[in-house]
């Protein structure tokens, strides 16, 4: 694994984070080359969340650093936290449309409000990205809760790529959706990284869509990433965590604590 | 020993609660007058708040005239109307138009900013907002803190007209009295300190109301039961500061 800094665009060093007694994160160390698209995979409850909210200052880390195109973004002030986050797009889980908003105002929501962009430019622009990601445009009056799941997390998707992010985010991209959605969601955002040749770090617990989806795995357990490689080599790592996983065997070196 | 820490404990959470509300309403302030603002949402809020609250106030407004005037008159009928009509106007525009107003408001408006923020929060539609380069601070908070100090005064306002109304319609045509001169004691009894400070209570209602909404329903976690659960605190909370700042702001007024 290289970590020459001048390729990194996300770069976590020795995170930490608590929440009360539990400590969730424990000296996480990741690096994403620019360009490259990572997946974190890694059962429930394990910290992929925190992990993505920390990076993109959802959350404060307890100590640590992250680096984004070099530049530590812990302790920032707001105003260059606000320079920073407009390098970022990210899909959440549920797709987090605004309800009170229609379709074609959550898509171009980025546009209007972080890019100045006036109504009927970013009407347009808007219906560009519902294209792009196969959203019929005469649902763009329409209200997010009258959208099916699919439809709801490509309109997510179409809210974060509008902006033209250089790093996308995806939370879970494909639970809660029947497989063939799943995988029509996963070639979309292949797709989309690549057409704006954005860096993309994905969390996720399934791994045929982290195939999919990424040039590079690793392995959350413990509040640390145990193992970190490309996707090729994930069925031949001789690491007896990683081999759990894929092959979901309830024995192993993980073990789930029920109680909690 | 264990009684102490009781105590102890409790009053450690009362002022840890305390700090966490000074400390979001700071906040909310501060987006409020700092740039950028959202005029639509500002004005949204406000018809959502003025407007749409207008039928509830009105009517409680009037039965509380109404039922002003039956009980003045039943207790002061010899002192005759000048002393109903004061009665009517200062219970109207000194304490239970304000006062009601802002319970209505609390139950209507209070409510419905917990419940909607709450479900953004629990949706993770804020933290959609942040990553949008949206403050939701400024998106959320401050135009309802906005809009809520500004329409109070207005509905309550209208609320002083329609209690008054109330007393002389029961006056008038129940008592008989002579509308001329209802009027006329009613005129006189307005007195500026104590309807100003009617409409000073409004805003801070409105504050208040807004405040304990946008609180509770950004603070919310854990799914539908914890949007419940804050909608009802919002609720409660608000109405139990209200009636603890119209105290204060009566004895700020006129205790001497
Ligand atoms: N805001 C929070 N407050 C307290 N605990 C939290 C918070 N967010 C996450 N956690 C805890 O951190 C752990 C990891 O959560 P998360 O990152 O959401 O897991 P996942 O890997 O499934 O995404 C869980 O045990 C969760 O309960
Ligand atoms: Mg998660």
């Amino acid at each position: 694994m290289t970590q020459d800094r001048n390729t990194a665009k996300i770069e976590v060093r020795d995170l930490h984070k608590s929440f009360g007694s539990k400590h969730v994160l424990q000296g996480l160390n990741l690096s994403i080359e620019a360009g490259k698209s990572l997946a974190v995979i890694g059962g429930s409850g394990t910290g992929k969340s925190v992990l993505i909210k920390n990076i993109i200052g959802l959350m404060e880390p307890d100590s640590g650093a992250i680096l984004i195109d070099g530049e530590d973004v812990v302790g920032m002030s707001v105003a260059e936290r606000e320079r920073v986050t407009r390098k970022f797009g990210m899909l959440f889980q549920g797709a987090a449309l605004f309800d009170s908003l229609p379709v074609w105002e959550n898509v171009a929501f980025g546009l209007m409000q972080s890019q100045g962009m006036n109504r009927r430019e970013a009407r347009e622009a808007a219906l560009e990205a519902m294209v792009q990601v196969g959203l019929e445009t005469d649902i763009a009056d329409r209200s997010p809760a009258e959208l099916s799941g699919g439809m709801q997390k490509r309109a997510g998707l179409a809210r974060a790529i509008a902006t033209k992010p250089e790093i996308l985010f995806f939370d879970e991209p494909t639970t809660g959706l029947d497989p063939i959605m799943g995988s029509v969601i996963d070639n979309l955002i292949v797709k989309s990284v690549r057409e704006l040749g954005a860096t993309a770090l994905s969390i996720t617990h399934d791994m045929a869509s982290a195939r999919r989806i990424a040039d590079n795995i690793a392995m959350i357990y413990e509040g640390r990433i145990v193992w970190h490689g490309p996707v090729s080599e994930i069925d031949h790592s001789g690491n007896e965590m990683l081999d759990q996983f894929i092959h979901g065997r309830s024995d192993g070196p993980i073990q789930l604590r029920v109680a909690g | 020993m264990g009684i102490l820490r009781v105590i102890g404990r409790g009053t450690i959470a009362i002022f840890a609660v305390i700090g966490r509300i000074s400390i979001f309403s700071a906040n909310g302030l501060y987006h409020c007058v700092t740039p950028p603002f959202y005029p639509r949402l500002i004005l949204r809020q406000m018809i959502e708040i003025g407007y749409y609250s207008l039928p509830v106030v009105g009517l409680t407004a009037i039965f509380t005239g109404m039922v002003l005037a039956l009980q003045s008159y039943s207790g002061f009928a010899f002192a005759g109307e000048a002393a109903i009509a004061n009665v009517v106007v200062w219970g109207i525009t000194r304490e239970l138009g304000p006062v009601l107003a802002g319970l209505m408001v609390a139950g209507r408006i209070g409510a419905a900013m917990a419940a909607e923020i709450g479900t953004m929060r629990v949706t993770e539609q804020i933290d959609a907002l942040t990553t949008l380069s949206t403050n939701p601070f400024k998106y959320l908070v401050a135009p309802r803190l906005i809009a809520a100090v500004a329409m109070l005064p207005l509905l309550v306002l209208v609320a002083d007209v329609i209690g008054v109304l109330g007393g002389f319609i029961v006056s008038v045509y129940d008592f008989g009295f002579n509308p001329t001169t209802y009027l006329k004691s009613t005129w006189t009894s307005l007195d500026t300190l104590g309807f100003v400070s009617g409409l000073v209570k409004a805003a801070v209602f409105g504050f208040l109301v807004a405040l304990m909404g946008t609180y509770h329903g950004y603070n919310s976690k854990g799914g539908a039961q914890g949007v419940g659960q804050a909608t009802t605190n919002a609720v409660v909370s608000a109405s139990i500061l209200l009636l603890l700042f119209n105290f204060i702001i009566t004895a700020m007024f006129f205790a001497v």
